[in-house]
C-alpha cells in the first residue's frame, strides 16, 4: 500500500517534470515567435501612442492631402475628375467617414477653396491661430499651412523629431511640405500643401461603429486581443516553470520513477531498442538539418520530442549501463535455458548443456550452409547476411560454452584447494562463488560445515572452560570442609582418654578424609590437564636419570614390598624435552599402582630402550587380580563405571599418567594379556649437546 | 620473654577454632577474626606476632589484608587457602606472605611451619649479629657456617652425620646449582660413581627429614627431576 502510494506519488511528481519541461519549450519557442511579430508594441503602451496608430494617422493624413490637393492616387494619375477618380476618392473618403465619431478631420486647400470635414461646427481653423476641438477630442494632429503641430491629453506634440511618425507616409510631408516629389516608378507625383490645412483628432473612447469598419476601433481591439493572449502566454509558462520547479524540488520523487522506469526499460531486449534508437536518432538529424525549412511549431514538436528521446536514453543507460546491450533476446534464451537446467541435478545439467550445445551447433552449421547454397543457386548476395549471422551465432554460444566450462573447472580446483583447507582445520576462510556458478551450492554447503566446526569447536571450549572452572570452584568448596574435618579428626587422635575401639574409628576417618584430600586434587589437576589449562615447562631432561631418581623416590616401599624391581636402562643419557614435574608424577604415579596391584613375590620389569629417534619405556607386572577390562576401560574406568575400584588413591592413577604424558609430549599405551600388564611410554629423543649444555649453566 | 599471640583469621569458624586449640596446645595466645577488616582491627589493638590468613574472605580478602599489614608491620603472615596453584602461591608470597599452606592441611605441618616462622622473626636480631664475621650461607630457614661446618634451621642447630654434612656443604656453597647424582658422589665420597642414584637419594631423604617441616614437599633440598640435586635460594 504505502509503496504503491509511494510511485503513484513518484509517477505524479515525474508527471510535473514532464508537462513542466514540454510546456517551457513550447513557450520559450512559442513565445520567441512570437516576440519577432510587431503586436507585442501594443502591449502595455496608450493606444495612440502605438506605432501602428501613428501609422493610421499617417495614412489617414496622406488620403486627405492627396484628396485635398486633387492627387488621389490612381493607375491614371493625370486624368483627374474622372470617374473612376471621384470613385476612389470616394471610397478613401468613406473609410475615413466609417472611424464616425472617432475621428475628426477636416481638410481645406485656399487655392481651390475646397473644403472637405465631417466636422457640423466651426473648428477655428480659418485663422492661422490655435484650434478648438470638443473636449472628448483628446488627441490631434493638424498642418496649419506651414508646419505640423499635434496634442495629446493636452500636452504637445513633437511630430518632427518622433522617428515614429517620420517613418510613415507623413515623411514627405515633414521633410518638404510643399513641392514634394514621390518616385513612383517612371512616374514623379508632386503635392503641394502650402497653406491647405489638414486636421486629424481622435476621440478621447474608441468605439465601434455600427454603420461601417473602423480601422481605429480595430486597432484598439487589436492591443486588447494581444494583451490577453500574451498575459495567457506568460500565466502558461509561469505554470510551466511552477511545474519545473516543484519537480526539481521533489527530485528524489524524479530521481524514483526514473529508476522505474529505467528498470522497466531494462526489460527491453536490445534488439527492440536498436529500431527504436536508430528512428529517433534520425528524427534528431532532421529536425537539427532541416531547423530553418519546417514550420515553426513542426520544429518545436520535433525538438521536444527528440529532448525526450535522448532523456530515455540516458535513463536507460544510467540504471542499466551494460545491461542495455546484455539483455537480449540471445541471453534470454540463455536464460530460459538455465533456468530449465536448474531443475537438473548437477551431473545431468552440465550433460544437457553439452547435448544442447552440439544440437544448436549442428543446426546452426546445417542454416549457414543452406543460405551459402541458396546464395550461390539464387544468385542472390544479400542472403550472404543470414549465413554470417548464423555463423556468429553458432561461434557465440560455442564462446559462452566454453567461458562457462572454464569457470566451472576453475572453482573446481577452488574447492578441492578450500575442502584442502578446512581438512588442515582453518575454518575461517570462506569459499566466495558468484550465485551463477555451476558449483554454488558446493562452495555454500562448505562454508556452512565450516561454519558447523567452528560453532562446535567453540562450543566444546567454553564447556571445556566452564568445566574446569566448574571443578576449580567444587574443589574448593570441598577443601573447605575437609580442612575442618582433617583438623578435628586430628583433634580427636590426639585425645588420650578414648576407649581403643574409637580410636580404631579415628584412625579410619583419618585415613578417609587423607584420601579424599588425594581424590580432590587429582580430580582437579586431572581435569586441568585434559582441558588444557595445565602449563608445561619443557625443558631438556635424562629420562633415564628420572627413572632412576623416582625409582629411587620410592625405595623404602619397593624394599617393603615382596617385589623385585628388575631395572634395564642404559648408562648412557637419553635426552628428551619435558616437563620433569609432571613426568615424575607419571612415574610415581606407575610405580605406585605397581607396588599396590602386583601379585607378591613376581617381578617388575622396567626397561627404557632407544633408538635413534625414540626412547621407550616399558613397565610389566603381573597383577594381583583378575582384569576384566580392557585398555581403555582401565583409564577411563572412573568415568565409566569402575570394575575394578580400588580401596585406595583416588583411582585416577593412570588417567592422569596418560594425560600428563601427553602433555608432556609422550606417547602413552596400556597392553593386557591374561595377567601381564604393561604400560609404554614413548617420547622423542632430542639432542645431546642442547641438554649438556643446559646441565652446565 | 612473653607468650607470642597469634591471629587466627579465617570466615570459617570450625577451622578458626580448631587452629586455635591446636595453637593453644602449643602454648601460645591465640586471637580470633573472621575476616580481613577484623584482622586489620586486631592487629591494631592487640600485640600480634604471626597471623594465619585465609584468602578468601568476606570484606577483606586476605591478599589485599597482607598489602595492607605489610604497609606498617613486619609481622610473619602464614597465608591459609583452598587455592593449590602454583599461581595462587607466587601470589601470596609476593604481596608479602612468608608463608603458603594449602587447605586441607596437616595440623602438625601447620604447627611446624608456624615455629619456623615465629623462632625466625623474635630471633631476628640475633642472627643478623652473627653475620658479622661473613662465614655463614643463608637461605629461608638455614643457615650453614662454614667455619664450623653447622646447619641450623630457624636457628636451632641440625645434627647431620659427616656425609651429609658434606652433602649440605656442597649444595648450601652452590646454592641454586643443579648436581647430578653422580657429580655428588664423587666429591662426597671420593670414588668414581656408578649406578648411584640410590644411594645418593638415601641421603638426600635422610637430610630433608632433618631439615625440611614436610620432607614430602620440600622447600629446600629439592629434586630436579631428571638432572639432579639442588638446595633452593629462598
Amino acid at each position: 500500500m504505502d509503496t504503491k502510494s509511494r510511485k503513484s506519488k513518484a509517477f505524479k511528481f515525474w508527471l510535473c517534470f514532464f508537462l513542466g519541461i514540454n510546456i517551457i519549450g513550447l513557450c520559450i519557442i512559442g513565445g520567441l515567435a512570437v516576440l519577432s511579430s510587431f503586436e507585442l508594441e501594443m502591449l502595455g503602451r496608450d493606444i495612440k501612442e502605438t506605432q501602428r496608430f501613428k501609422h493610421n494617422m499617417a495614412v489617414k493624413f496622406d488620403t486627405l492631402a492627396r484628396y485635398i490637393t486633387d492627387r488621389v492616387e490612381t493607375d491614371n494619375l493625370h486624368s483627374s475628375a474622372t470617374a473612376e477618380n471621384s470613385r476612389i476618392a470616394d471610397m478613401y473618403l468613406a473609410e475615413l467617414e466609417n472611424e464616425g465619431e472617432n475621428l475628426i478631420y477636416f481638410a481645406r486647400n485656399p487655392k481651390t477653396n475646397k473644403v472637405i470635414t465631417n466636422s457640423a461646427i466651426d473648428l477655428g481653423i480659418t485663422t492661422k491661430g490655435p484650434i478648438s476641438l470638443p473636449e472628448e477630442y483628446d488627441f490631434y494632429i493638424y498642418f496649419n499651412g506651414e508646419k505640423f503641430i499635434g496634442q495629446k491629453d493636452g500636452k504637445p506634440l513633437d511630430i518632427y523629431t518622433d522617428r515614429e511618425y517620420i517613418n510613415t507616409a507623413l515623411r514627405p510631408y515633414l521633410e518638404s511640405p510643399n513641392d514634394y516629389v514621390v518616385r513612383s516608378g517612371d512616374r514623379e507625383i508632386y503635392y503641394d500643401i502650402q497653406d491647405c490645412q489638414i486636421l486629424l483628432a481622435v476621440n478621447k473612447g474608441i468605439v465601434g461603429n455600427p454603420y461601417g469598419y473602423s480601422s481605429l476601433y480595430d486597432l484598439q481591439r487589436q492591443a486588447g486581443v494581444v494583451r490577453w493572449v500574451l498575459i495567457g502566454g506568460f500565466a502558461v509558462f509561469a505554470i510551466g516553470v511552477g511545474l519545473l520547479i516543484l519537480s526539481i524540488i521533489k527530485r528524489r520523487y524524479i530521481k524514483e520513477f526514473e529508476y522505474m522506469l529505467g528498470k522497466i526499460l531494462g526489460k527491453i531486449f536490445f534488439e527492440f531498442k536498436v529500431p527504436v534508437l536508430l528512428i529517433g536518432s534520425l528524427i534528431i538529424l532532421l529536425t537539427v538539418q532541416h531547423f530553418f525549412q519546417l514550420s515553426l511549431v513542426y520544429t518545436v514538436l520535433l525538438a521536444i520530442a527528440s529532448f525526450w528521446l535522448l532523456y530515455i536514453i540516458r535513463i536507460d543507460f544510467r540504471t542499466n549501463g551494460v545491461g542495455v546491450f546484455t539483455n537480449n533476446i540471445i541471453s534470454a534464451l540463455i536464460r530460459k535455458y538455465k533456468e530449465f537446467e536448474n531443475r537438473h541435478p548437477l551431473q545431468k545439467a552440465l550433460l544437457l548443456r553439452f547435448y544442447t550445445l552440439a544440437g544448436l551447433e549442428v543446426l546452426l552449421v546445417v542454416l549457414t550452409i543452406i543460405f551459402l547454397l541458396m546464395m550461390v543457386a539464387n544468385r542472390e548476395g544479400s542472403l550472404f547476411i543470414f549465413s554470417v549471422v548464423f555463423m556468429a551465432l553458432g561461434v557465440y554460444l560455442f564462446y559462452r560454452y566454453l567461458r562457462r566450462y572454464t569457470n566451472t573447472v576453475d572453482d573446481l580446483g577452488k574447492i578441492i584447494d578450500q575442502a584442502e583447507r578446512i581438512r588442515q582445520g582453518d575454518t575461517s576462510t570462506k569459499l566466495q562463488l558468484s550465485p551463477d556458478r555451476d558449483l554454488f551450492s558446493l562452495a555454500e554447503n562448505l562454508n556452512t560445515i565450516q561454519d558447523g566446526i567452528t560453532e562446535a569447536v567453540e562450543r566444546s571450549i567454553k564447556s571445556e572452560r566452564m568445566k574446569v572452572e566448574l571443578i576449580t570452584n567444587i574443589s574448593h568448596d570441598l577443601k573447605t570442609p575437609l580442612t575442618s574435618i582433617i583438623s578435628y579428626v586430628d583433634l580427636l587422635m590426639k585425645e588420650k582418654e578414648l576407649p581403643l575401639h574409637v580410636k580404631d574409628y579415628i584412625k579410619i576417618l583419618a585415613q578417609k578424609s587423607e584420601r579424599l584430600k588425594i581424590l580432590i586434587q587429582d580430580l582437579f589437576d586431572l581435569s586441568k590437564v585434559t582441558s588444557g589449562e595445565m602449563e608445561f615447562e619443557k625443558k631438556p631432561i635424562d629420562l633415564g636419570k628420572l627413572i632412576e631418581q623416582t625409582l629411587a623416590d620410592l625405595d623404602d616401599r619397593i624394599s617393603e614390598s615382596q617385589l623385585k624391581f628388575k631395572v634395564n636402562i642404559p648408562n648412557s643419557p637419553v635426552p628428551i624435552i619435558s616437563d620433569g614435574n609432571k613426568l615424575y608424577r607419571v612415574f610415581l604415579n606407575l610405580f605406585q599402582n605397581t607396588l599396590k596391584y602386583s601379585l607378591a613375590g613376581t617381578r617388575v620389569y622396567v626397561d627404557l630402550v632407544t633408538d635413534d629417534k625414540k626412547a621407550t619405556v616399558t613397565i610389566k607386572n603381573i597383577a594381583n587380580y583378575e582384569m576384566n577390562f580392557n585398555e581403555e576401560e582401565i583409564i577411563e574406568r572412573f568415568v565409566r563405571g569402575d570394575k575394578a575400584r580400588s580401596s585406595e588413591g583416588s583411582g585416577l592413577g593412570l588417567a592422569i599418567a596418560q594425560s600428563f604424558t601427553q602433555s608432556c609430549g609422550g606417547d602413552f599405551d596400556i597392553e593386557i594379556d591374561g595377567d601381564l600388564f604393561k604400560v609404554m611410554l614413548t617420547f622423542d629423543i632430542k639432542s645431546h649437546k642442547i641438554i649438556e649444555n643446559d646441565e652446565l649453566k | 620473654m612473653e607468650t607470642p599471640c597469634i591471629l587466627v583469621v579465617d570466615d570459617d569458624r570450625e577451622i578458626v577454632k580448631a587452629i586455635s586449640i591446636n595453637l593453644k596446645n602449643e602454648g601460645y595466645r591465640v586471637a580470633e577474626a573472621y575476616d580481613g577488616m577484623q584482622a586489620l582491627e586486631a592487629i591494631c589493638s592487640q600485640d600480634i606476632h604471626l597471623i594465619l590468613l585465609d584468602i578468601m574472605m568476606p570484606r577483606l580478602d586476605g591478599l589485599s589484608a597482607t598489602m595492607k599489614i605489610r604497609q606498617e608491620k613486619n609481622i610473619p603472615i602464614i597465608i591459609l587457602s583452598a587455592k593449590s596453584e602454583d599461581s595462587d602461591k607466587i601470589l601470596g608470597l609476593s604481596m608479602g606472605a612468608d608463608d603458603y599452606v594449602t587447605k586441607p592441611f596437616n595440623p602438625m605441618e601447620l604447627m611446624a611451619r608456624v615455629k619456623s616462622q615465629l623462632r625466625r622473626y623474635m630471633t631476628l636480631g640475633d642472627v643478623n649479629m652473627k653475620d658479622k664475621n661473613n662465614t655463614v650461607i643463608r637461605t629461608g630457614r638455614l643457615a650453614f657456617d662454614t667455619e664450623t661446618r653447622t646447619l641450623t634451621a630457624d636457628g636451632s642447630p641440625v645434627r647431620l652425620t659427616a656425609t651429609e654434612t658434606k652433602i649440605v656443604e656442597l649444595l648450601m656453597k652452590n646454592m641454586g646449582r643443579i648436581f647430578p647424582a653422580e657429580e655428588i658422589y664423587e666429591r662426597v665420597w671420593g670414588e668414581v660413581a656408578y649406578s648411584v642414584e640410590n644411594t645418593v637419594m638415601v641421603h638426600i631423604r635422610r637430610i630433608r627429614e632433618k631439615i625440611e617441616i614436610n620432607p614430602r614437599e620440600p622447600e629446600y633440598l629439592k629434586v630436579v627431576w631428571g638432572i639432579g640435586y639442588k638446595i633452593e635460594k629462598i
